[in-house]
């Protein structure tokens, strides 16, 4: 299926532009925001936000939403497989070595060496 | 049967018949050619001349292995051997094979087509490859490379004083080239099938390079980044993996092992897809379970990306992270293990007929699976603590890619040899040579694996004076196997020049390409096929025109 | 058509050998830009994720080193690059329609907006870095008392420098490309039969632009 013969009327694309210039004001005043206790949020905000942005360009500027499920399938593998590598990774440095000296979560980057 | 006009099988006698090698001679033709079948052939000349260098390091160390004391090489320079000698095999001879060879060659014509969905593409594929190459060869005039083909930190960044930086580039745009291949079979078999070719007709050997092209595109683009990072470290200092500025080393083999585990794959998968197509041609009989392989293709592409730390038990990985990396490794092996009962069972009830390739797929069986039992060892954690880095991993993986995947290459090569060439190779000389690589295989690496298990550390250039006996065994076998494979070579180029013009199906074999002329016309099929026919609709009636 | 709407480029789409038809040609076309991009996403994943594990290891030295990072400028090149999305849609919009003119204005509006971006960084945020002296290998020299750690710092310049050359370098590219495009447009080869080329440069566009969605908030704003 192209993806031209879904033609979008010009004023979606400038409403998503908007949306999208929104959610970056929305981002810079989250960075500012006191949020106090809930100081180790402030990351999965931003990337919500994030996220959020690169929907919205995906999804309309790059006409996903009206593209076939085959486009769907092999765009949204892409995102899958990155996060494969990135959670198995993320996995090495998080999961703690019980009695290990090799890992101490209060300063993950201190080295055991004296 | 498919639809195929009357021109196509038979041509007139008087005028010779125009195929894709004689339509033009120039030497421009075959440099600008965007005709698949040509870059096929061009890949396959080239991905030869790699595999002859990459089996003359293997020489020169197991020549030097003979004795244990490490007295024909410094260690220095043992080490640049066994490095070469995985760079050129890996990246210049076992990632491409099939897939650029036979899979160029074969999969348009297979899925019906007149070209690849990108024949350009394909041809900048090549040409890319060839720049990857020489980039390849230039580091063996500026000293050679020692880090090993794996390239870990902080050896190749900091302190290693060989060509690191070409060798790394050179992998860089060798996995460009196979990025680009798999971009291209992936659009091919999705949107490029002829009428009546749905997918479950679709012949194993496209299961097989379709699954491949999912790892083609999706995991050499992290070792790309990986080798760039390594690159930029080594000549701008810039540390991303130097533990002075909080770089880690181990982050470098995550990023590495998570393309080159998966690596492993792209060059066994469509080996499988050739013993598929072998065996079910000379048993006469369709495979035995054509879903399960099917799906067992894509099982093993995708649950191959999940278990890349069964190469880092040891380097300081969390161990816990290490159990689910063992369990997903023994998860990975079952589709192998399907595919293996299936093809064993396609033997039953089928009529067999021992030709070369036939032979070879005989042996692939046996030899890929002691090498992918023994993957089942240095998958359990335990057991890979005393055998990591020792000859019982090098005796694995090369029962994998020489047993298997080399295995599968001559399978193939044989095969289509008469589709791709019009000739014949010699029979007798095919299954001497056979017959000779495959005691020189097993004579070369089965001891390795009993060296393993005593101790013998991989990447050494001296041992122990105990296990000479053992090492003189597998320099006896390598070189067996070196006259095996040039035996090989040689009678294949003879066969180009004198072989026996072949038929257009000399096997009896099923499948599109055998319904078109030997060799196929420069555009495959004047009108589009239609399918009707299940794949392998062997009656046992096929009669062998050989 | 109407009498008053002029087909730009190939009266009819033009069919390529190896495909049947034009629907064929162009899903499989559609099909091979979004594996391309697939991979692209693949090649940063490599970089995002070694970033994710030195954050992890040194979110305080991260924390310090994106206080050396201007926000203002960071959200002026963020919405640039935004801006520049839209104009670059509104150029695909044109080009399935045969406006030339305006076909050609968005897409040099377009690639005025990603040299503008590049300007910014290039003049303004990384001459910054060399005159306070944090740009690593190069100029590595922070006054003392900026970092606790001025090691593990270190590490985040370099992730910045290299994550933001990476996504610079990709930026170029598709400024180039666009400029042969451009020349396309004005020669009246893209049109309503033939708009895919622009289409595509406009996935590569809105690609590089999702990319620095991520890496303002996970340089500027940690």
């Amino acid at each position: 299926m192209s993806t031209g013969h879904q033609l979008l009327p010009a004023r979606v694309y400038v409403i998503n532009a908007l949306v999208l210039g929104g959610l970056m004001l929305l981002t810079v005043g989250a960075y500012y925001a006191p949020l106090g206790r809930f100081e180790f949020l402030a990351l999965p905000i931003a990337m919500v936000i994030a996220i959020l942005k690169a929907t919205f360009i995906i999804l309309i500027f790059m006409n996903v939403k009206y593209s076939s499920s085959l486009t769907k399938l092999f765009a949204a593998s892409g995102f899958f497989w990155f996060l494969i590598l990135i959670a198995f990774t993320m996995a090495d440095f998080l999961l703690p070595e019980l009695g290990s000296p090799y890992l101490d979560l209060a300063s993950p980057g201190k080295s055991p060496l004296p | 049967m498919a639809v195929v006009t009357e021109n196509e099988i038979s041509p007139p006698v008087e005028s010779k018949p125009v195929h894709y090698l004689n339509n033009n001679y120039s030497i421009w033709s075959w440099i600008f050619t965007i005709d698949h079948k040509r870059i096929g052939m061009m890949y396959l000349g080239t991905i030869m001349i790699f595999f002859l260098l990459g089996g003359v390091f293997a020489m020169l160390f197991r020549i030097e292995l003979m004795t244990p004391e490490g007295d024909l090489f410094e260690a220095d320079t043992f080490n640049r051997l066994f490095t070469l000698h995985g760079v050129v095999m890996i990246f210049f001879f076992l990632i491409p094979s099939i897939p650029a060879t036979l899979g160029n060659f074969l999969l348009p014509l297979m899925v019906g087509a007149r070209d690849l969905a990108f024949p350009k593409i394909n041809l900048l594929s090549y040409w890319i490859f060839v720049f990857a190459g020489i980039l390849a060869l230039s580091v063996l005039v500026t000293g050679g490379v020692d880090t090993g083909w794996t390239f870990y930190a902080p050896l190749s960044t900091t302190y290693s004083n060989t060509s690191v930086f070409l060798a790394v580039s050179a992998a860089f745009f060798a996995g460009f080239s196979s990025i680009l291949t798999g971009i291209n079979f992936l659009v091919t078999i999705h949107k490029m099938r002829a009428p009546g070719l749905t997918w479950f007709r679709l012949p194993l050997f496209l299961w097989a390079h379709y699954a491949t092209g999912i790892i083609m595109m999706l995991g050499t683009p992290v070792v790309a980044i990986t080798l760039f990072l390594i690159g930029i470290e080594r000549v701008w200092g810039i540390g991303i993996f130097d533990p002075t500025i909080g770089g880690d080393p181990v982050l470098f083999q995550h990023m590495f092992w998570y393309y080159s585990h998966p690596a492993v794959y792209v060059m066994i998968l469509p080996g499988m897809g050739v013993i598929s197509e072998v065996v079910a041609c000379f048993s006469r009989n369709k495979v035995f379970g054509y879903h399960a392989i099917a799906f067992s293709s894509l099982g093993i592409a995708v649950i191959g990306f999940f278990v890349w730390g069964h190469h880092m038990f040891i380097s300081g990985q969390s161990m816990y992270l290490g159990v689910v990396f063992s369990f997903l490794t023994m998860l990975v092996a079952v589709p192998s293990a399907i595919k293996i009962f299936n093809w064993t069972a396609t033997f039953y009830g089928g009529n067999v007929i021992l030709t070369t390739p036939m032979l070879y797929a005989i042996a692939f069986i046996g030899l890929f699976t002691i090498g992918g039992l023994t993957g089942i060892y240095l998958a359990t954690m335990g057991m890979d603590v005393p055998l990591h880095d020792t000859y019982f991993v090098v005796a694995h993986f090369h029962f994998t890619m020489v047993g298997g995947m080399t295995t599968a290459f001559m399978a193939g090569i044989h095969f289509w040899w008469p589709k791709m060439t019009g000739r014949m190779y010699p029979e007798f000389l095919a299954k001497l040579s056979a017959v000779v690589i495959f005691f020189g295989f097993n004579f070369t690496f089965f001891p390795q694996f009993i060296l393993g298990w005593l101790g013998m550390p991989r990447r050494y250039h001296s041992y122990p004076d105990e296990w000479q006996v053992l090492n003189v065994m597998s320099t006896a076998g390598a070189t067996l196997l070196g006259f095996g494979f040039l035996l090989a070579i040689g009678y294949l180029v003879w066969s180009l020049f004198y072989g026996k013009r072949a038929s257009a199906n000399p096997w009896g074999a099923k499948g599109l390409e055998w319904e078109m002329q030997t060799p196929p016309s420069p555009h495959n099929f004047h009108e589009v096929p239609v399918v009707t026919e299940e794949p392998y609709s062997y009656t046992g009636k096929e009669v062998m025109d050989v | 058509m109407s009498d008053t709407h002029q087909v730009v480029g190939p009266e009819e789409p033009i069919v390529w050998e190896q495909y049947e038809t034009i629907e064929q040609q162009e899903e499989a076309n559609t099909f091979g830009i979004w594996l391309f991009l697939a991979q692209e996403i693949m090649f940063f994943g490599g970089l995002f994720g070694a970033y994710a594990v030195y954050r992890f290891k040194f979110p305080a030295e991260f924390h310090e080193g994106s206080l050396q990072l201007s926000i203002p400028w960071g959200a002026v090149n963020t919405s640039v690059l935004l801006l520049s999305s839209l104009t670059m849609a509104m150029c695909v919009y044109h080009t399935q329609r045969s406006n030339v003119k305006k076909q050609i204005n968005y897409l040099g509006a377009t690639l005025l907006l990603g040299c503008l971006f590049l300007f910014i960084k290039w003049y303004f945020e990384w001459p910054d870095k060399f005159a306070h002296h944090l740009v690593p290998v190069l100029d590595w020299n922070p006054a003392p008392g900026t970092f606790t750690d001025n090691a593990h710092a270190q590490m985040f310049f370099v992730l910045y420098f290299i994550m933001t050359s990476m996504h610079a370098l990709h930026m170029v590219i598709g400024v180039g490309i666009g400029i042969w495009l451009l020349w396309m447009s004005k020669t009246k080869q893209l049109g309503e039969n033939r708009y895919l080329p622009i289409e595509f440069f406009g996935f590569y566009w809105h690609f590089v632009d999702v990319v620095w969605v991520f890496l303002f908030p996970l340089f500027y704003l940690v």
